[in-house]
């Protein structure tokens, strides 16, 4: 069940903190609050990948050798209040939502443009639209111009929805309290730690071991 | 006595610390940030500087826990170790400043904060304090502070008397307490640290720490409004703004934008008012984070015995302060410039 506007308000106010859906801050209620969605605005913090140094990312590499590989090839950005961030057509840019968010274990939500950014060729995600019960922090924003011409952002815009669904039942395995998580907790743009999945373990333990019989081989 | 909050319910308004736990508490928290700026730094370094913080990494490590089957040494040993490791920032690259670091200045002192004033981290550990930070002058309008705590918001406002003092306003100190609360006088303690046991610098860091205290308790709607921050902290939520809509649902229709004042619209109007949030001043923050520190964080840090966890901690603190301001000040500048419907 989609939650409409007054549902999502009961759930922003009830006592009982299991039920409780955590958005702040909310700085204009009337703005921000759709018949089934609540508006969500963008943060400060952006991250691009700088290009011109980079073949391209080895999975199976070693985890810490990744990680330093993205800190370096990856530039971040903060933006003070009133300053734009131009992001030009075709360009990439990771950024998050100004707004903390917690869901409790029975909600799931789903993130999605607005139609006003949409018209100008701003994609917010890429994929990941998805958001788990449980899930406690900031989301991050996939931005793509898709348009023409280069869109200056701010800090603080509505430029993305949130619609809220209630699970028949809570979920016994939430967000936070998973085993694998790589992003809970963020209050930030978070970059992709997609070398942490455990598969990369197995790959990279194959790729050793085919590497150690050629070179027997040779 | 319980106080119930908009997040939460905070079991006791302040929880006392042993003089020494606060000490302790600042020692391991400055090796926690240590780490976390060597880490920065080894991610972004070339290969030669990264192996050195990554080797500095394993040594604070063991400083901090004694290293395997070792016992953690005394405050005055730990201090010194840590200070020791922080000099050696000066063979490594320098990170960038975090953003949030003049958007606080902004947020403490509006117009009055000299933009000109250059803020440095640098390598030597100590905070300059008392006349070393009144060193300055308008000629050279540096501040500075240890790059371990870069990201410690908690600390920030002694940059603010550094500042003061380049600027060549009377009684900084003063100045800078009124507009960033008694927490500042927490953070000149704290930078009088280490202290040796019986000096006189250790009987002036408690003595500024009682002040800071006293003064806290004593300072009504701010201790009350940053208690209530405080509790959303203790449960991990970011305290950027205040919930002031809830009284709206028992007070007078709110209206809709398109000036119903009565009807169904209207009435969902009035709920939604509920929701309203206004943008938490940089001193209410900066108080909630020192209530959070002492009451919660500390003891949780001092009985932590695993080194990742002790990471946690400090990194959750700082980096919920951090945040918070940040978007507070977004907040504060779409209240101000009136972005409402």
């Amino acid at each position: 069940m989609i939650l409409n506007e007054h549902q999502i308000l009961e759930r922003m106010l009830t006592d009982d903190p299991e039920r409780r859906i955590v958005v702040t801050p909310i700085l204009d209620p009337v703005q921000q609050f759709g018949p089934s969605s609540l508006d969500v605005r963008l943060g400060p913090d952006f991250e691009v990948v700088r290009t011109s140094r980079l073949t391209h990312l080895d999975p199976l590499k070693e985890p810490a050798e990744i990680a330093g590989d993205v800190a370096r090839y990856t530039e971040s950005t903060v933006i003070q209040p009133g300053e734009p961030f131009v992001l030009h057509p075709g360009e990439f840019a990771l950024a998050s939502t100004l707004e903390f968010i917690r869901l409790p274990y029975d909600i799931a939500a789903r993130l999605e443009g607005r139609s006003t950014w949409g018209r100008l060729g701003l994609e917010i995600h890429a994929t990941a639209g998805f958001v788990d019960p449980g899930f406690s922090g900031a989301l991050t924003f996939e931005l793509k111009n898709a348009g023409q011409v280069p869109l200056p952002l701010y800090a603080g815009l509505r430029i993305a929805q949130l619609a809220f669904f209630e699970l028949s039942e809570p979920s016994r395995l939430p967000y936070r309290q998973k085993r694998y998580t790589k992003y809970a907790g963020r209050l930030g743009t978070a970059g992709s730690r997609y070398f942490q999945d455990p598969e990369y373990v197995a790959l990279r333990n194959a790729a050793r071991r085919a590497k150690s019989t050629s070179s027997e081989e040779a | 006595m319980a106080r119930e909050h908009v997040y939460g319910t905070m079991e006791h308004a302040w929880k006392q610390l042993e003089w020494s736990a606060v000490e302790r508490a600042r020692a391991v928290g400055f090796a926690c940030r240590l780490d976390r700026q060597l880490e920065a730094v080894a991610a972004v370094a070339d290969r030669p500087e990264s192996r050195l913080a990554q080797r500095l990494r394993a040594e604070l490590q063991e400083a901090v826990t004694g290293g395997p089957g070792g016992a953690s040494p005394d405050t005055a040993a730990l201090f010194a170790a840590v200070e020791a490791i922080h000099e050696q920032l000066a063979y490594l690259p320098k990170l960038t400043l975090p953003a949030g670091v003049r958007v606080f200045l902004r947020a403490l002192f509006d117009q009055e904060w000299n933009e000109n004033v250059v803020v440095a981290a640098v390598s030597k550990p100590r905070w300059p304090v008392g006349p070393e930070a009144a060193a300055g002058s308008p000629d050279r309008p540096v501040t500075v502070m240890p790059r371990a705590d870069m990201r410690n918001p908690l600390m920030w406002p002694l940059i603010a008397v550094q500042g003061a003092s380049v600027a060549g306003w009377s009684d900084a100190e003063e100045r800078v307490r009124r507009a960033a609360g008694p927490g500042v006088w927490f953070a000149l303690a704290e930078a009088l640290l280490p202290a040796g046991a019986g000096s006189s610098a250790e009987a002036e860091a408690q003595a500024l720490w009682q002040r800071g205290r006293d003064e806290l308790l004593a300072a009504g709607r701010l201790y009350d409004d940053a208690l209530e921050l405080a509790a959303a902290l203790a449960d991990g939520i970011l305290i950027s703004a205040k919930r002031v809509g809830a009284k709206g649902l028992d007070g007078q229709p709110a209206g809709g934008p398109d000036g119903e004042a009565s009807g169904e619209r209207a009435e969902v109007y009035r709920k939604l008012s509920a929701v309203r949030d206004v943008p938490a001043q940089a001193v209410e923050i900066l108080s909630a984070g020192w209530i959070h520190w002492y009451g919660h964080a500390a003891p949780k840090l001092l009985a932590a015995g695993d080194w990742q966890r002790m990471r946690e901690i400090v990194d959750g603190v700082d980096d919920v302060l951090c945040r918070s301001l940040d978007v507070a000040a977004i907040h504060r500048f779409y209240a101000t410039e009136g972005a409402s419907a």
